[in-house]
């Protein structure tokens, strides 16, 4: 059997099983919604506990920008709290959160937006808990690698339904993914390298992966419509005896979570059609010379 | 195509059979219908060739221009 064929074959079906797999969870996801503990489908086998779901009380995943804004009057000793910066603030990584303490100060802070300033407490797991009937329901920085994301619940059911359409969206976009994937290697697997279908396959997976990229753009314009800055400030409190975590105060700004090599790579695979549009005509040129 | 294929003709003329003719040219019987049919696109000099020296002809006896 040709290694190309084989290979082809073995990841088509990896490709299938991902799909099932991911599927699964997609619907557990959404059923959680209906029937689960708070979102949550939670399973207990002796020692071990299998979550699948998230939980709906904490809201949904907002992409954001952090940015630490620190008060002159101790600029002249950032560089004892681990920040160096000249003249703009610094970003702030998750890293330098956990290192510097800084995320027991934010979970400390209040909470308000550009649009309503609001008092939010908070409970020691650092979840935000509104404390006046206000804009927001959950708020809490929930970093995931190395980009920054709010989790936020609102009082509003249209924005919650916006934030859930972006997580669902998403996930579809991937599933929608792979099945094209699946696919173009079902294709590659009869050793059909020029042939219509697998130009059109490509072409539909690179315009999903450009229109995945168009999500974030459009979602970017609602955020900041919908929730502009957040800005967490110092809330004096007698337990955080620190003289720098009251002081300081952090920006969440919505951001564009945006994934340029997905750009890049949706072109690639459109303008990669062309190609074996070509190849397909020279082909077919080629058997129909006798 | 404005070009007709008259092969059908040359090999009545001959009292030569399709399969017989693809032998001696060295190509499939397959290919000779696409020749036939006047499905294929294009044609090697020495298939052309071969095909006019087989069947004792000359290569307007099996194509004509016929305007459309």
């Amino acid at each position: 059997m040709n290694p190309i064929k084989h290979f082809a074959s073995l990841l088509y079906f990896a490709v299938l099983f991902a799909i099932i797999a991911y599927s699964f969870s997609l619907v557990t996801t959404v059923l959680g919604k209906f029937f689960g503990n708070d979102g949550q489908f939670i399973i207990k086998n002796g020692n071990s506990t299998i979550v699948m779901g998230n939980k709906t009380s904490e809201g949904y995943y907002v992409p954001v920008a952090l940015t630490l804004q620190i008060p002159d009057t101790i600029r002249k000793n950032q560089g004892g709290i681990g920040v160096h910066a000249a003249d703009s603030y610094p970003q702030i990584t998750r890293t330098y959160l956990e290192d510097n303490k800084v995320a027991k100060a934010i979970n400390l802070y209040n909470v308000s937006s550009e649009s309503n300033r609001m008092s939010v407490g908070s409970d020691g797991n650092g979840n935000y808990l509104h404390k006046q009937s206000n804009r927001f329901k959950f708020i809490k920085y929930a970093p995931k690698g190395d980009s920054a994301y709010l989790k936020m619940l609102t009082n509003e059911p249209s924005t919650n339904a916006m934030l859930a359409i972006r997580e669902h969206l998403n996930s579809l976009i991937l599933i929608l993914k792979m099945i094209f994937l699946a696919l173009i290697l079902r294709e590659l697997a009869k050793e059909i390298y020029f042939s219509k279908s697998l130009s059109t396959y490509i072409k539909r997976l690179g315009y999903v992966f450009l229109f995945s990229q168009l999500v974030p753009i459009i979602y970017s314009f609602l955020d900041t419509n919908l929730f502009g800055y957040i800005m967490i400030e110092p809330q004096v409190l007698a337990s955080l005896q620190d003289v720098y975590f009251q002081n300081l105060s952090v920006t969440f700004n919505p951001t564009l979570d945006i994934e340029f090599y997905a750009v890049l790579l949706g072109s690639i695979l459109v303008l990669l059609t062309k190609l074996i549009e070509r190849g397909r005509s020279l082909e077919e040129e080629n058997e129909l010379t006798i | 195509m404005p070009i007709i294929i008259n092969l059908d003709v040359m090999l009545a003329k001959r009292k030569m059979r399709s399969n017989e003719l693809a032998e001696k040219i060295g190509i499939t019987t397959a290919n000779l219908s696409i020749l036939k049919t006047g499905k294929a696109k294009a044609i090697r000099i020495s298939t052309l060739e071969t095909i006019c020296e087989i069947l004792e002809c000359q290569p307007g006896d099996i194509m004509e221009y016929v305007k459309e």
